[in-house]
């Protein structure tokens, strides 16, 4: 499945601009249009997904968020949050939550994005275990982009 | 209030093409969402949500409200909460450090983030490529 974050993104350096000569020379027009719509779409499908409640969300629903708690929020573009940028190498857009902190306890060290999209098992104080059930909300907004890719290219179509 | 009544047409498509075609996308989203879109820089972003702002009081919204934190007051945090969120996030940042990659600093958490040329995103990330995109369009 197309999007499925999969271990191998974690280090992946990300160019975020599209304007650069080294993509403008390998990448025509239309197909950057396209490359950026699909990521802002998704960025901005993911954050709009985290609605702001108390409280944790449903299993399977998107994570709420919660205002002021970490200093790091997925949804708040001052505090972290998700990104999308030109992966350089292999011509595709990438979005997704900055992995700036490690949820604690994981056995794989799993980042905090990581355990509420896909779920995962921390260990907590003295020694017991917190299931998380997946909260998926990058997978989601890829697919609603997926719906859309019909309407960008005819944009890019018209536009250039 | 749509955009394109506002702004320069060059800009409000710009804005467009990052989903954000209303007044009240640009006060939800902030100024350094506006920075993040590529053509336009600190100033311009600056001017775009001065000129929204402006827009949205003279159409009677409450233009001190802060538009990230617009959603019902019950959720926003309390003076206890915003400190020992402060606090906590000093110790995160603390504990950043060491788990931020080569190169990369503890600056990652300022605005001016949005300026990095690279960043290490977590596994949840979604991609797509320039062939799986021709791909879909041909089918």
């Amino acid at each position: 499945m197309l999007g499925s974050g999969g271990g191998q993104l974690i280090g992946v350096k990300v160019n975020q601009f599209f304007d650069r000569p080294a993509v403008k020379n390998y990448l025509d027009r239309r197909s950057r249009h396209v490359l950026r719509r699909y990521g802002a779409f998704v960025r901005m499908t993911a954050r709009r997904s985290m609605r702001k409640r108390k409280g944790p969300s449903l299993a399977g629903q998107p994570p709420h968020a919660h205002p002021g708690h970490g200093g790091f929020s997925l949804r708040d573009s001052r505090r972290g949050g998700i990104v999308y940028g030109l992966d350089s190498m292999r011509a595709s857009t990438v979005v997704g939550p900055l992995a700036v902190a490690k949820a604690k306890g994981t056995t794989a060290g799993e980042t905090v994005p990581e355990v509420l999209e896909y779920g995962g098992v921390v260990r907590r104080q003295k020694a017991e275990l917190a299931h998380y059930p997946p909260r998926p909300f990058m997978r989601p907004a890829h697919a609603k982009a997926l719906d859309k890719q019909a309407e960008w290219w005819r944009e890019a179509d018209a536009k250039y | 209030m749509g955009l394109k009544e506002i702004l320069s047409p060059h800009n409000a498509e710009l804005l467009a093409e990052a989903e954000m075609t209303t007044v009240d996308d640009v006060l939800r989203e902030g100024k350094d969402a506006l920075v993040a879109i590529n053509g336009i820089g600190p100033k311009t972003a600056e001017d775009i949500y001065a000129t929204c702002l402006a827009a949205a009081e003279e159409d009677g919204a409450d233009p001190g409200a802060d538009p990230v934190a617009s959603e019902p007051a019950a959720d926003g945090p309390t003076i206890e909460e915003a400190t020992e969120a402060a606090e906590a996030d000093q110790e995160r940042l603390d504990e950043i450090v060491p788990v931020i990659a080569a190169g990369m600093t503890p600056r990652l958490y300022h605005p001016t983030m949005r300026f990095r040329d690279e960043w290490e995103l977590a596994e949840a990330a979604v991609r797509i490529s320039k062939a799986v995109l021709t791909r879909l369009r041909e089918a």
